[in-house]
Order: C-alpha cells, then sequence, then structure tokens
C-alpha cells in the first residue's frame, strides 16, 4: 500500500539523521542572548562574539527589510552591527550550493534558505552568500566587483538592495572564516575591501 | 520568555525530543541544513513560549515546524531565482532504493500543508484528532488534505508505480 510505502520511505530516509551536538548549546546562548537584549537592546553582539563558535560572520547592519520584531528593531534601526554565524557547507554533490547559516545567538538578516541560494545559471560548485540591505549606496549598482574572484550582484527586490556574492568554494571550504561587516553607510569600496578581507583572513 | 529555573526543563526536551523533531523537520523541507535551522528556531520559538508550550512541547514544537515551513513557502516565489536543491541522498535501507527516492521526491513537490499532514500521519503516526490539534484546523480537513496527497502522489508518481486504496479515516 501506498501508505505503507511511505512509511517505509519516511523512516528509512531519515534513521540517520541526528541533530548537531551543539543544539542545546546554542539554543542556551540565543536564550541568554535573548534575555539579555531585554535589559540592553545591544548586549547581544558583544556576547555572540565571545561565544565563538561560528564559523563564518556576515554582518549586515542596518535595516533588512525583515519584519521588524521585538528586541531586534532597536538594533537593526541604530544600524549596529548584527551577526549571522554559519559554517560552509558541503560542496560535494555538484549543486550550487550556498553557504549554511547555522544560526548562533539570533536570527538577524540572513535566513538559512537565502544564504543556500544561488541565481538562476550559477555556476555549479560556488557558495553565495546574500546580503540584503536598504542602504541606497549601492542601489545604482548593477554589479560590483570584489577581489579575490568573488563577485556581488545588485539587484533590487520588493524595494530592498540585494547584493549577492559569489565566493570561490575553495576560499571557505574547510576554513573558519571571522569577519564583521559592518554594511549600513559603507560604500561599494568598503563593502569590497570588507569583502577581501573576509576571503584573506 | 523562559525562566532560568525552567531552563533545566526545556534543555531535557532538547535533548529527548530533538533527533525526532529533526526527522520531523527534514521531512518538511527535504533538505538537511534547512531542517535543523527550522528546528534551532522552533525550538527557540517553543522556549520563549515555555509557559504555554511546556504542557505539550513536542506538539507545540511541530506546530511551529509546520508554520515556519509554510511561511518559507509563501515568501520563496517573492524571491529572485532559486537553484533546485537536491533532496539529501536517501539512506541505504530495505526495499528498492529507487522507489523510495521516487516517493519522497514526490512528497517533496506536494503543496507543505499536504506534506505536512501525511508526515503527521505516516511518519508521527498521529491520528486523525492529533493532526488536527498541530495543524489547527477540524478533522474532516486533516481527512481530505490526506486524501488529496496521496490522489496527488498517486498522479506524481510512475505509472508502474503500485498502489493501492486507503482508509484515510484510520
Amino acid at each position: 500500500m501506498l501508505t505503507d510505502d511511505l512509511r517505509s520511505a519516511f523512516e528509512t530516509a531519515t534513521r540517520d539523521l541526528s541533530p548537531s551536538p551543539e543544539l542545546p548549546a546554542r539554543l542556551s546562548r540565543r536564550l541568554t542572548a535573548a534575555r539579555r537584549r531585554r535589559r540592553s537592546a545591544y548586549a547581544g553582539i558583544p556576547a555572540l562574539a565571545a561565544a565563538g563558535s561560528a564559523m563564518i560572520v556576515l554582518a549586515p547592519g542596518g535595516t533588512d527589510g525583515a519584519r521588524p520584531q521585538p528586541g531586534r528593531t532597536q538594533q537593526r534601526a541604530e544600524g549596529s552591527t548584527a551577526l549571522v554565524a554559519g559554517a560552509p557547507i558541503r560542496n560535494g554533490q555538484g549543486t550550487a550550493r550556498g553557504v549554511r547559516v547555522t544560526l548562533s545567538g539570533y536570527r538577524v538578516t540572513l535566513p538559512a534558505e537565502v544564504a543556500r541560494r544561488a541565481p538562476a545559471g550559477a555556476p555549479r560548485g560556488q557558495y553565495w552568500i546574500e546580503i540584503v540591505t536598504t542602504k541606497p549606496d549601492l542601489s545604482g549598482a548593477t554589479k560590483l566587483s570584489v577581489p579575490d574572484g568573488a563577485i556581488a550582484y545588485v539587484s533590487r527586490l520588493n524595494g530592498r538592495t540585494t547584493v549577492l556574492y559569489r565566493i570561490p568554494p575553495a576560499k571557505l571550504d574547510g576554513r573558519i572564516v571571522w569577519a564583521v561587516l559592518p554594511l549600513r553607510d559603507a560604500t561599494p569600496e568598503q563593502v569590497a575591501a570588507w569583502f577581501r578581507q573576509l576571503l584573506d583572513s | 520568555m523562559i525562566s532560568a529555573a525552567q531552563q533545566p526543563e526545556f534543555e531535557q526536551f532538547v535533548v529527548t525530543e530533538s533527533p525526532r523533531l529533526l526527522r520531523f523537520a527534514f521531512l518538511l523541507v527535504g533538505d538537511h541544513g534547512h531542517a535543523e535551522d527550522l528546528l534551532q528556531t522552533a525550538l527557540f520559538r517553543t522556549a520563549r513560549r515555555w509557559r504555554t508550550a511546556r504542557e505539550r512541547p513536542g506538539a507545540y514544537t511541530r506546530r511551529t515546524l509546520v508554520n515556519l515551513v509554510k511561511d518559507r513557502a509563501r515568501t520563496t516565489h517573492r524571491r529572485v531565482g532559486e537553484a533546485s536543491l537536491e533532496w539529501d541522498a536517501p539512506a541505504a535501507g530495505p526495499g528498492p532504493i529507487e522507489d523510495r527516492d521516487v516517493l519522497l521526491q514526490a512528497c517533496r513537490r506536494l503543496p507543505a500543508r499536504q506534506r505536512a499532514t501525511l508526515v503527521l500521519r505516516f511518519f508521527e503516526d498521529l491520528s486523525v484528532e492529533q493532526t488536527a490539534a498541530i495543524l489547527r484546523c477540524s478533522t474532516g480537513t486533516v481527512k481530505s488534505q490526506t486524501h488529496k496527497a496521496l490522489a496527488a502522489l498517486r498522479e506524481l508518481l510512475p505509472d508502474d508505480y503500485r498502489m493501492e486504496n486507503v482508509d484515510v479515516d484510520r
């Protein structure tokens, strides 16, 4: 029967799955950060940075078009640097993959599906990071060249400026990278410089 | 927000239930990475509403996961073109790998709500009433969604895949 086949397929497909051993610790950090944010809208970032669990950190500051939520709005509105932590995902299946964003602390700007998205027709095996910002300085550009083979595509989407960075896989694969990109009030040249710093670090 | 005193209770829930919840999330989104991200978010929301959720934290988290998946499906079309993400490679197990893979791929193409209904009914083995409680809909809706999902699956599956009718009222 189809339902029996479904049961078997569901069971088999998920049998070997297990959550990251770091999940409880991550949740604990998010809860701690959330409690702290209730006391101070600016307290989360140092705490997260000190936690040291992230493998990649991108930080679009300022507003990102996401729905304002209690405890986060002020932080973004003031342009303080926001952190999103993630790890480079495996690249062995030949698909166009992005950078897995494993959230640590709190979700700010890069949902995982955004970070994993590659533009249609993108070459396979590339890492992509999307940074969304309302920053007007980037809105006029259509293509922003970034050093070290990374290219940022800039487009307008729902009134927001979307910047898609293509990162050569070799630059990220298996490495731990820390970077903080304060995009708010940044010029494209500054973004390029920060991005170079990310790749070279 | 969960209090510090209640946090050990929540952490125990995470340790014991997260493997099963991850499997549930995986079946909803078809991708291990997304499933982990959604699970973390769902558990975080559960913690923030622990006073409400602690009665039945598993059901609360599953409902949150379903809602997150629906949210994600709703916003996907507003984004620029996306390269298709493949279903993670099936694990080895009994039965032809091709059949199981075809079935999972077909499930992936179902609307989020129908997929959630199938997973709750046939992976979590929940009753119609329990499924309705999680999806916050009537039992009749669960039955009809199950029926539609199975019918859609039959349409999506190749002709040589043998199928039979199923009693959805079970």
